[in-house]
């Protein structure tokens, strides 16, 4: 909010630079966003519209900022409870929503001159950025941005009166169906019961707190006027000001819940300023005011700010800082002033005296605690692992969006179509990335760690490594790499199963943690898994357990066969490993090839098996033994040619 | 043969050898023991003075001219044009090969440090869920409904009938863990985060953050103030000059803004902390009276931008291995 540092200055003239104006304002109030030339942009935090989105409100704080009194409103106060004469035309203010309107205050001018501004009206509004109009509806404005108080004045000549008494009544109601609204800048909008609207006896004159409305608007024509100020209900306009689209300064302030009190006060200057600046009379002024909030009375206590804050004040030293700010404070209870919204529990006091002491003062103590040992979730821990043995193997972490084009669960407000679902697996992301890289990198091997979500409303922590190769198949590799992470993960139980001719599952026990992905549609340039680790998490063993290192050494012997290409290999291992020969160490395919001298349709594969014994030397003949063993079996359950 | 027929001869040969063997033998041949200058030389102690004289001095310039050949070849063959294969040596000052490594990604790394630094302090790190419900995302964190301070946090609703969002901060952890556990406890909880914002190079709509919650019977504000500076102190590896600023958050009060000052001598806003409200110890069940404690969140990407150098925040989601392969 923009505010003009001479008025400031005026109202506080111990004020002695902007640079240390601007610099205490951060340190004990409001970020102050940016200084041009007199115009100081201060962010006032949510909490304070009710007494410090004004320059009364921000003088008030400079003041007691630099030690000093600021006692403006109380001259305000007086004029506004002086016996004001009754004269001009009499009009009734009726509230049929007292819970949504706290406080309407209304009063009649009669003999107005709609003239322009003076220039220092002129002027101050420039600096909030408001434009000119003419003298009494500056006045309104300026006036909220003294007293934070939002006004509006009517022409009473325009406002319909009743049929039956003929007198002019100012209903504050609820809209109704049908019923529609066109504001001074000349918008429609259609009304209903959510809405609230000022009314005289036939139609709504403004949408109540937000914006005033055509009919009775002030013109240079206007002789009569009907000023106002009213509270309303913070939630209600906050909902109305969202539905209809339409925020304004004055919806703003009634958003954030303002005190009705502020209502006396600025009616109190606007009035000073109307009968200063655009002659008439003062006539009949009514205050409707159902709902007076009560006084807030907190008991202060130093021992609990101390223990709280950390700091070490005395007790008179606490409550001076409470007092320059407004509070009244009679022995150890303090008065909260009705305009500040913001304080309602000691803590809020807490707050109060310290940022008027300063944070700057407030020093650094290490924390007095019971040793308690440091947990890390081990799901946590295992997520790390799972990075560290992945990086260990060559691959790159990245981070995708949560969000992608496909899944199941949609969001309501997506931020643009690409991005309108929680995305239900890493895949795509991974697949983009690689492609993305391509344009840099031969080679690119990822992985990403983050939630997938499923319906209706399921979270999965999954793990999907992604392998990409301009020139090479990478699906062997990636089989290798999920060999090396489930094992380092502390999962032996696992086997990798054919879904399809493009798809593998990880299976353990029952359950499938995951599949391995040939991307046909690449070319097989980029093979893709995806591991649900949440689940693998609860699978895994941690510990694990030696194998004895057999003294005798192996012997490996090499198997060649030729098979149908429609037999695929883990079969043929799985017949290998089935065989049960007693002393098979190892089996892996070394070789695969496809040759004419193979016979169409056929492909030639060598397997090197590795036989080892733990209590002896294994002879040749021993080996031929188990080696026959395999080739029997082949040969009966598949039929391949041993060559 | 005379001097100047040796000379001749042994030009003649030395322009043609081009590797070390030829020249060792070349050395021999002409300058050796057994060579004919040397033997000329040798013979000169039966020679008269003035042929001594005569001769000694050719023999010896002829000798310096000969080994000066040699010497400049010997060094231009051995460091100059070295042939390495010859000697089953190579030349070992060329570049080292580009070593393929992986890397992890820069906000992990960083969210590595804090969790490791906050360890340090005996802090407990948990994480949660990023589909959350608006009870524990805002309700129970004080913040009421229908309240412009909800608009601090723009949400992406995934059915506000049902009061299911995508958490807008780490905030609703305090909840889930207090909810769960008794104080005196430390904890730190980093994690993904949502909020609808218009992107650009310093806002996205996906990002991280870390929260901090300790809770103990006379944990304050200047206990905060400790923690907090040693955390940036180990994190930036130098004591940080840092201050407090009043801030708002309806879960804390007193609420300040913490900034940090770096060697531009710029000021930069790292996190929101403050008192934890004491509704939202009672939303748990809490004995106000008898508890207080601090909270505190920080964007893990904005201390990643600063601890780096980075310049725009959208990189970390590009996927883009020329930024993750720096670090």
């Amino acid at each position: 909010m923009k505010f003009n540092y001479k008025i400031l200055k005026n109202l506080v003239s111990a004020i002695k630079s902007r640079e240390d104006l601007a610099e205490k304002l951060e340190s004990h109030l409001f970020e102050v966003e940016s200084v041009a030339g007199d115009v100081m942009d201060i962010k006032i935090l949510p909490n304070r519209y009710s007494d410090a989105a004004c320059y009364y409100g921000l003088a008030r704080e400079i003041s007691a900022m630099y030690g000093k009194d600021f006692n403006k409103n109380s001259g305000l106060k007086s004029l506004y409870s002086k016996n004001l004469k009754t004269k001009g035309r009499s009009f009734k203010v009726v509230n049929k929503v007292p819970n949504l309107c706290r406080r309407i205050s209304v009063c009649h001018f009669s003999g107005v001159k709609i003239n322009s501004s003076p220039k220092w009206l002129k002027e101050a509004l420039e600096s909030s950025g408001i434009r000119s109009i003419n003298n009494l509806v500056d006045i309104t404005n300026y006036v909220t941005l003294e007293t934070g108080q939002p006004l509006h004045a009517f022409d009473f000549d325009k406002m319909s009166p009743s049929m039956n008494s003929g007198q002019v009544a100012l209903i504050v109601r609820q809209g109704r169906p049908k019923e529609a609204v066109e504001t001074i800048d000349g918008q429609k909008f259609k009304l209903d019961p959510s809405v609230v609207v000022l009314a005289d006896k036939k139609d709504p004159l403004d949408i109540a707190g937000i914006k005033g409305g055509k009919k009775a608007e002030i013109t240079n024509s206007t002789k009569n006027v009907l000023l106002t100020a009213g509270n309303f209900d913070g939630v209600s306009i906050y909902k109305t000001s969202r539905k209809i689209g339409l925020t304004t300064d004055a919806s703003t302030r009634f958003s954030h819940n303002i005190s009705p009190e502020l209502v006396g006060w600025g009616m109190a200057r606007a009035t000073e300023l109307i009968l200063e600046l655009c002659g008439g009379e003062i006539g009949k002024f009514i205050d409707n005011y159902p709902k007076k909030p009560q006084k807030n009375i907190i008991k202060f206590d130093i021992e609990k700010f101390n223990k709280i804050s950390g700091l070490d004040l005395k007790e008179k030293q606490a409550l001076d800082y409470l007092r320059k700010l407004g509070f009244l404070v009679n022995g150890l209870l303090v008065i909260v002033p009705l305009i500040r919204t913001d304080i309602e529990i000691f803590e809020d006091l807490v707050e109060e005296i310290m940022r008027m002491y300063g944070y700057k003062q407030l020093k650094p103590k290490p924390p007095l605690i019971f040793l308690k040992s440091h947990k890390q979730g081990d799901e946590i821990n295992f997520k790390d692992r799972t990075r560290k043995i992945l990086v260990n193997m060559g691959l790159s972490e990245v981070y995708n969006y949560s969000f992608s084009d496909k899944g199941d669960i949609k969001l309501e407000n997506p931020a643009s179509k690409d991005y309108s679902f929680l995305r239900h697996s890493l895949e795509s992301g991974l697949i983009k990335n690689i492609e993305n890289n391509f344009r840099f990198f031969q080679r690119v091997g990822l992985f990403e760690l983050g939630k997938v979500f499923s319906y209706p409303d399921k979270e999965s922590f999954m793990l999907g490594i992604a392998i990409g190769d301009k020139k090479e198949k990478t699906i062997f590799e990636l089989k290798g790499i999920i060999d090396q992470l489930l094992s380092g993960l502390g999962l032996t139980d696992y086997s990798v199963q054919d879904e399809n001719l493009e798809r593998l599952k990880i299976k353990s026990n029952d359950g499938v943690l995951g599949y391995i992905r040939y991307l046909r549609e690449h070319g097989g340039k980029i093979s893709l898994a995806e591991i649900n680790l949440g689940e693998l998490f609860h699978k895994a063993q941690d510990e694990k357990e030696y194998e004895s290192i057999s003294k005798y050494p192996s012997i490996t012997r090499d198997l060649s066969i030729s098979v149908s290409l429609n037999v695929r290999v883990n079969k043929i291992m799985e017949i290998i490993e089935a065989s049960v020969p007693q002393y098979l160490d190892d089996v892996d395919l070394i070789d695969s090839y496809i040759d004419d001298k193979l016979g169409e349709g056929n492909q030639g594969l060598t397997f090197r098996l590795v036989f080892l014994s733990e209590e002896k030397t294994l002879t040749d003949k021993e080996v031929d033994e188990e080696f026959k063993k395999i080739t029997t079996a082949l040969i009966n359950n598949i039929g391949v040619d041993v060559r | 043969m005379n001097l100047e027929e040796i000379k001749n001869k042994a030009v003649e040969s030395f322009n043609k050898i081009n590797d070390l063997p030829k020249l060792e033998e070349w050395r021999v041949e002409y300058l050796g023991r057994k060579s004919e200058l040397t033997n000329i030389l040798r013979s000169l102690a039966e020679k008269s003075i003035q042929e001594k004289k005569q001769i000694g001095n050719a023999a010896n310039n002829l000798k310096k001219e000969l080994e000066n050949l040699f010497e400049q070849k010997n060094h231009n063959l051995r460091y100059v044009s070295f042939n390495p294969s010859s000697r089953g040596l190579i030349d070992i000052t060329r570049p080292g090969k580009k070593i393929e490594t992986g890397h992890l990604h820069p906000l992990t790394i960083v969210e590595n440090e804090i969790k490791q630094i906050f360890s340090y302090l005996n802090f407990s790190v948990i994480d949660g869920p990023e589909l959350e419900t608006e009870k524990y995302n805002f309700d129970l964190l004080n913040i009421p409904k229908d309240h412009p301070a909800r608009d601090m946090w723009d949400t992406f609703w995934v059915n506000k009938k049902r009061g299911l969002l995508m958490r807008t901060h780490t905030s609703p952890m305090q909840i889930r863990y207090m909810e769960k556990h008794e104080p005196p406890f430390q904890i730190i909880v980093p994690g993904r985060c949502f909020r609808v914002e218009a992107t650009d190079a310093s806002h996205e709509t996906n990002f991280h953050q870390f929260e901090g919650l300790m809770v103990g019977e006379r944990v304050s504000l200047a206990n905060f103030k400790f923690i907090i500076a040693e955390f940036f102190k180990k994190f930036f590896k130098k004591t940080m000059e840092i201050r407090f600023r009043p801030s708002y958050f309806p879960f804390t009060e007193p609420s300040v803004e913490v900034d940090v000052k770096f060697s531009s001598g710029r000021w930069l806003e790292i996190m929101g902390a403050g008192m934890v409200h004491p509704n939202v110890f009672k939303s748990v069940k809490y004995d106000a009276k008898k508890f207080q404690g601090f909270a505190f969140g920080a964007g893990i990407e904005r201390l990643a931008m600063i601890k780096y150098n980075i310049p725009d925040i959208r990189l970390f989601f590009s996927g883009d291995l020329r930024l993750i392969k720096q670090f």
